[in-house]
């Protein structure tokens, strides 16, 4: 805890008052002056003599650290003081992101020498992100109103605050799966629920596969196949490169919620899920199953941030572990960047099955005033949708998301066009 | 509380323009220093105040002014609450003061306010003594009042 002591400012005021009252008795005769201005000055004397200062405790504690987007956390304040004081005036200053429930968070309280007193403020978490909480300020004015003692809380307590999912009904189906147990449907065929085919018995095969009618029609034994259910991995790409926004909203905000959301209805499927941040900073995770999976993607999301870099990024960077090769990647990005864009043809290239959603930008970059800039901002526009086409041209089908609209419907999108490209294909 | 002591000189007479012009500079500091926009403003206010009123005792000529105690009663009760509702603005704390502070606020202002007209009183009472000491007592008021100024300025120090 830091602290420093300094006069009120009646401290200077008095004593010049005081000071030039009795020298002007003195210099034009007339001791009114000395009795309207000499009691400023004995005030003066009588508080410094007797006001020091004092100690100023101050910590901060909350009762929650990690929250969902929306919750109420509420922050203690634990002041004390060793000497009797006037009062004490406590401000807590939060980041964006933060506000107080009750305007303003701060507040002017008596506290007893030696005797702490806590104080509590109700702060509603308005945004995703890693805060640190904390910035507590508390001024102590002396009991006699000559000094202020100016107190800060060291350090600051992290307070993690997770997005709120957007309920997803489905996730997007990979077009490859894994050898191991899951809840898709393979293409394979194997122990499972889905029929798949019939045909001869083998050696192996379990007798309670045995089709009795086909087997009698055949005269020989026959086999019901079926589709076994295995998982896939999933890995979602968020481009961090650049962002479009206004605010605490823009395109990395809903990208970062898209992310959760998915990894939320893929973790539920059983898939192993891992998460790419491809820009300025690049992180991953490798795909893992299981709810501790969600958790680490989650944590990871939160520090989440945009780190303008001019270096050109390339996927050797990432470690091989988090691209498996039969991995389905769901890339999220305002393809604002042209590194981006490269990375997303690398990714094709690879042959990874690669399903893009185009976070837009438009609605968080209106056009400048008069006729240029609606020129100019309508050749943006036919510019991104040629760079779709591209995409779509190379098989990789683009869905954009706007601001407002809910994911659900741009991922059923993003499905039909899969499908689509599979029958073109 | 200062529009009162501005204007109370002027009921003994018209003053001249300068004193008038101090009056108005003092709420014109102490309106400034209320809005926070000049944290120096209440004392600039206290000192034009007195410059108004040592100015007034000289225009009106000899004798004592009676009315000295409540001048400096009404001059700390308005830089009191001058500062109250600086030190409200300062701590942000938008009305949210515990009863007790009020309470003690309150209490403080009102024994300021009365130990500045009592302290008043009992010097301006010692000025109405007859003055025997002559040259000597002079010197010996200017001494206290040079003593004075020492001593907060040795606490001062003290307390830094």
């Amino acid at each position: 805890m830091t602290s420093s002591r300094r006069f009120h400012p009646r401290v200077r005021a008095y004593a010049c008052l005081g000071i030039l009252g009795v020298a002007g008795a003195v210099a034009v005769g007339r001791p009114e002056l000395a009795a309207v201005t000499a009691p400023a000055l004995l005030l003066v004397a009588a508080g410094l003599a007797r006001d020091t200062g004092c100690g100023v405790g101050v910590e901060v504690t909350l009762d929650r650290l990690r929250v969902v987007e929306g919750d109420e956390v509420t922050v203690r304040v634990r002041l004390s003081v060793d000497r009797a004081v006037e009062r004490v005036d406590v401000a807590l200053a939060l980041p964006a992101g933060l506000e107080p429930v009750a305007r303003p968070a701060s507040a002017s309280v008596a506290i007893p020498a030696g005797v702490p007193r806590t104080l509590e403020f109700g702060v509603r978490a308005s945004r995703w992100g890693g805060y640190g909480v904390g910035a507590v300020t508390a001024r102590a004015t002396g009991a006699h109103g000559v000094t202020v003692t100016h107190a800060r809380a060291d350090g600051l307590t992290p307070l993690r605050v997770f997005p709120r999912d957007a309920r997803l009904r489905s996730a997007i189906p990979p077009a490859r799966t894994r050898a191991a147990v899951g809840s898709r449907v393979s293409r394979r065929s194997g122990d499972g629920i889905e029929h798949a085919d019939l045909r001869p018995l083998q050696p192996g095969d379990h007798l309670r596969s045995v089709h009795a009618r086909v087997s009698a029609r055949r005269g020989a034994p026959w086999v019901n196949d079926r589709h076994p259910e295995r998982n896939a991995d999933v890995v979602l790409f968020l481009d961090t490169f650049a962002e479009a926004g206004r605010d605490l909203a823009g395109t990395l905000d809903l990208a970062v919620r898209a992310v959760a959301a998915l990894a939320t209805v893929h973790v539920a499927a059983r898939d192993r899920v891992g998460v790419v941040s491809f820009g300025g900073l690049v992180r991953w995770l490798p795909p893992r199953a299981g709810p501790v999976q969600r958790a680490r993607i989650l944590d990871a999301l939160l520090d989440t941030a945009i780190l303008v870099h001019f270096a050109t990024r390339r996927l050797d960077r990432v470690a091989a572990a988090a691209l498996p090769s039969t991995a389905l990647v769901v890339a999220l990005t305002p393809l604002l960047d042209e590194r981006s864009v490269e990375v997303l043809s690398e990714l094709r290239g690879r042959g990874l099955d690669l399903a893009v959603v185009e976070v837009s930008p438009v609605p968080f970059a209106p056009p400048a005033p008069g006729e240029l800039g609606e020129l100019a901002h309508r050749l943006w526009r036919l510019e991104r949708t040629a760079l779709r086409r591209r995409f779509s041209s190379r098989g990789v089908p683009v869905v954009a998301w706007h601001d407002g609209q809910p994911l659900e419907p741009v991922l059923a999108e993003v499905i039909a066009s899969r499908r689509a490209a599979r029958t073109a294909r | 509380m200062a529009a009162g002591l501005a204007g109370a000189p002027l009921l003994d007479g018209p003053l001249p323009v300068v004193l008038g012009l101090a009056g108005v500079a003092a709420l014109g500091s102490l309106a400034a220093a209320l809005a926070g926009w000049w944290a120096d403003g209440v004392g600039v206010a206290l000192v034009l105040l007195v410059a108004e009123y040592g100015g007034s005792l000289v225009a009106r000529g000899p004798g004592l002014d009676p009315s000295a105690p409540l001048v400096a009663a009404g001059l700390l009760l308005a830089a009191e609450l001058a500062y109250w509702s600086a030190d409200v603005r300062a701590a942000r704390a938008g009305g949210a003061e515990d009863r007790a502070v009020t309470g003690r606020r309150a209490r403080r202002v009102a024994v300021v306010t009365l130990s500045a007209a009592a302290g008043a009183s009992f010097l301006l009472a010692a000025a109405a003594l007859p003055r025997n000491g002559g040259e000597a007592l002079r010197v010996a008021g200017v001494a206290a009042a040079a003593a004075a100024a020492t001593v907060v300025l040795a606490l001062l120090r003290r307390v830094r």
